[in-house]
């Protein structure tokens, strides 16, 4: 099956037509752990809390980090370094998890009878490794970023829709590489599959399928896009004039559309990569 | 993946975990303290609770509230040893929970409830322990309630037995622990309720004071700023020989610790007043000193000082175009200096009606009660403009200002009925009445001030001069009302017996008011 946009859009009214509980339940583990996370965070007051979140904020910005309500100004960047390790470490054997779980009723009968742990255990070092190879990447494009076409943008932009714009094309940039790896664990369960086979393959896909795995990414961020820009453009502003607690909250929502875009993401490029199969094949 | 792999990331987030176990109770205490300290600031935002406006009590009542849920909610740890982190954290706890009571008091007194205040800083007590910073700040934090609502006496007094209680620290970033500043404030006070002889024995107790402290050995920073204190409470006492060995000493200890150099301009402006009070110095060489100070060191606290001693020695000497150009100055670039530029602008306006500038003089006179309404200025200028009328026999326009003058007291009054200032405008006012031989409004203002300001030094006048009037007027009953009132407010005056003989003589009458 030839893969254009008509197919991409196919994949996309797929996967949400198509969603199972089941299928998501590993990206619910995540998010399980990202609203733990939150709400660790929203009651530091409380010891288990202090112990926990505190002690992560300390060994990153110092002591001054834990009071009220200064913590909230840290609490997103925090809470993005959260999201990192989960949707990298644990995620390096649920994402495989749930892609499994998805792509089940496509597979041919011998792909499908093979054990989940086998498959596991072939996709999740690959998957480990692209996936904290990702967060590394737009840890650095976040830098380039930051210290040149973002000053450049608000410069010629000033006030809110200078960093609106600068953020968005910064967003933009993280999405881009993401859409590049995004193939990698997709690869890696299928039969036959090797840790450098399901690198190169991935990558190759990656690359071929950009402008439809960006596509994916950004249309199922879309809701996400609104809430991020203002944790993240405006926490000063929820602080002083709001209610510090807006932060947590807003990230809670926040996590909660995130856990749903991505599993969206993968479902949807799961289906774009299954065709291709089915166009070998034919 | 191998049960020892997780068995040992289990191990590692433990590990993370109680790394954090050791003051994280600690800390999250601190961390709610702070939260509800922050909510209550936020409401007491929202409340709009503006000091300059009429207060609703009931709302600053609602917010005292949120401030009191710092002590009711967060119990301060007794930490005895533990790590220096610990203590701090311990400390900051005791902090917030001890600013809370203190903004709970504040809003007491925002809400004219200064029983309540009072006791919520008696709460301060228990809850700072030993800390005395924390209890001095609960102290001073009294004082001035006691200020506010006109409870002198009691403000003193707790002023005398801070100097016994708290030994005064170094310095932090040059700035002076207020603590060495009370035996000033208590004379002030006292010259401020017209007790000059009050104000004399406070000297006498500064100085008694600050040389206890000087037989002890203290840091080089808070010797200079006790010898300091001392070299002004000699200035202030008229004993300019102690003054000039202090400041010598003072001099010694400034150059032997090079960061010191900030006292250097107030070296400087004490040597000159030292050498304008000296006998028999003279007053030219005195004047050039405050001067020279004055162009070397223009951002000084002290340059306006300088200026106005300036003025006050060149008048002394006549001179008095050169004394208008020193308040002149005043009034152009130290206006915002509320100690010396309301006397300055008073006494430039008393120059200049002495050089034939009436007309200016008038509206520098006027100006003192809206631009400097708390001053000793403010109350003198409106009876200065009747009584010149008065002197150059235009009695007319005389009682006009004085009726106008009443005008302007009683606006004063309007604008803040808790100042301090009450007495003062009230005594102004019955100064301007008994001129214009106005008995019921001399009777009215006396019955205020025996209300308002029992036990101020004017009301006793007051009393006294009331009583005088009636028994002028022929009201016996009211002169045995304010004699006996007289007594029984101040059973300590030196007046007491000549007042009972006067009582005796004019024999038991009704009690009440005719």
């Amino acid at each position: 099956m030839e893969r254009d946009f008509r197919v991409a859009r196919a994949c996309v009214s797929e996967a949400i037509r198509d969603f199972h509980f089941r299928e998501y339940a590993p990206f619910a583990w995540i998010l399980g752990g990202h609203l733990l996370f939150i709400l660790l965070a929203m009651f530091l007051e409380a010891t288990p809390a202090m112990a926990t979140v505190g002690a992560l904020t300390r060994a990153i910005y110092g002591d001054s980090a834990v009071h009220y309500p200064t913590f909230y100004l840290f609490l997103p960047s925090l809470a993005a370094i959260a999201e990192g390790f989960l949707y990298s470490v644990p995620a390096a054997v649920l994402i495989p998890l749930s892609i499994i779980l998805t792509v089940a009723p496509m597979e041919r009968h011998e792909e499908r009878s093979e054990p989940v742990g086998d498959r596991l255990r072939r996709a999740w070092l690959p998957t480990l490794l692209v996936l904290v190879g990702n967060v590394g990447l737009l840890w650095g494009w976040q830098w380039i970023f930051q210290n040149g076409p973002a000053p450049l943008i608000t410069r010629a932009l000033p006030g809110f829709l200078g960093a609106a714009i600068a953020w968005f094309v910064g967003v933009l940039g993280a999405y881009a590489i993401a859409a590049v790896f995004i193939y990698v664990p997709i690869v890696a369960i299928r039969r036959g599959s090797t840790f450098g086979s399901a690198l190169s393959e991935g990558l190759r896909e990656g690359l071929g399928l950009f402008r439809f795995t960006l596509f994916f990414i950004f249309l199922f961020a879309l809701p996400v896009l609104p809430v991020l820009l203002i944790v993240q453009s405006r926490p000063a502003f929820i602080v002083s004039r709001m209610r510090p607690e807006l932060i947590p909250l807003a990230l809670m929502v926040y996590a909660v559309l995130i856990s749903a875009a991505t599993y969206l993401t993968y479902a949807a490029a799961a289906r774009l990569h299954w065709s291709g199969d089915q166009r070998e094949q034919i | 993946m191998s049960r020892a792999a997780i068995r040992s990331i289990a191990l590692a987030l433990l590990a993370v975990v109680a790394s954090g176990c050791g003051d994280a109770a600690l800390r999250a205490t601190r961390y709610k303290a702070e939260r509800l300290l922050w909510q209550a600031e936020r409401v007491e935002r929202r409340a709009t609770l503006d000091e300059d406006e009429d207060v609703d009590s009931t709302e600053a009542l609602q917010v005292r509230e949120e401030y009191l849920r710092l002590p009711k909610e967060v119990a301060i740890p007794r930490v005895s040893g533990g790590s220096d982190s610990t203590q701090r954290i311990a400390h900051d706890i005791a902090r917030l929970v001890v600013t809370g009571q203190l903004q709970a008091a504040r809003l007491s007194t925002m809400a004219k409830r200064p029983d309540l205040a009072l006791g919520d800083l008696e709460a301060v007590i228990p809850l700072a322990g030993n800390d005395t910073t924390l209890l001095r700040q609960a102290d001073f934090h009294r004082i001035a309630i006691y200020r506010q609502f006109g409870r002198t006496q009691e403000a003193l007094a707790l002023m005398r037995e801070m100097m016994n209680r708290y030994e005064p620290k170094p310095p932090v970033n040059g700035n002076e622990d207020a603590i060495l500043a009370v035996p000033d404030a208590i004379m002030r006070i006292l010259r401020q309720e017209g007790d000059p002889e009050g104000a004399n024995r406070a000297i006498q107790e500064g100085l008694v004071y600050y040389r206890a402290l000087l037989t002890r050995p203290h840091p080089p920073e808070l010797e200079a700023q006790i010898r300091a204190r001392l070299i002004h409470m000699e200035l202030e006492g008229g004993d300019w020989e102690a003054g000039f060995r202090n400041l010598e000493a003072l001099k010694r200890v400034a150059a032997t610790t090079p960061h010191l150099d900030y006292l250097k301009p107030e070296l400087q402006y004490t040597e000159a007043k030292l050498v304008a009070m000296r006998p028999g110095a003279s007053k030219g060489a005195a004047v050039a000193m405050l001067d020279r100070f004055v162009k070397e060191n223009p951002t000084s606290r002290f340059a306006s000082r300088a200026l106005f001693e300036a003025g006050a020695l060149l008048e002394g000497q006549g001179k008095k175009s050169d004394a208008l150009e020193r308040y002149k100055l005043i009034g152009a670039q130290y206006a915002d200096q509320p100690e010396v530029a309301p006397l300055a602008q008073f006494r430039r306006a008393m120059l200049e009606d002495q050089l034939g500038e009436w007309e200016r003089a008038k509206n520098l006179l006027e100006a003192i009660p809206v631009r400097y309404p708390e001053s000793q200025a403010a109350i003198e200028a409106p009876i200065a403009v009747a009584r010149r009328y008065y002197r150059i026999g235009n009695r007319e326009a005389g009682q006009e200002y004085l009726r106008k003058a009443i005008g302007t007291y009683e606006g004063l009054i309007a604008r803040d009925t808790t100042t301090t200032y009450g007495a003062f405008y009230r005594w102004a006012i019955l100064q301007c009445v008994l001129t214009l031989d106005d008995a019921p409004a001399v009777f009215k203002t006396v019955d205020e001030m025996a209300r308002l300001h029992k036990g101020h030094p004017f009301t006793a006048q007051a009393l006294l001069t009331g009583a005088q009037l009636a028994r002028k007027k022929g009201n016996l009953d009211r002169t045995r009302i304010y004699l006996r009132q007289f007594l029984a407010d101040y059973p300590n005056s030196p007046y007491r017996e000549a007042v009972q003989k006067d009582l005796e003589r004019l024999g038991s009458g009704p009690v009440s008011k005719s």
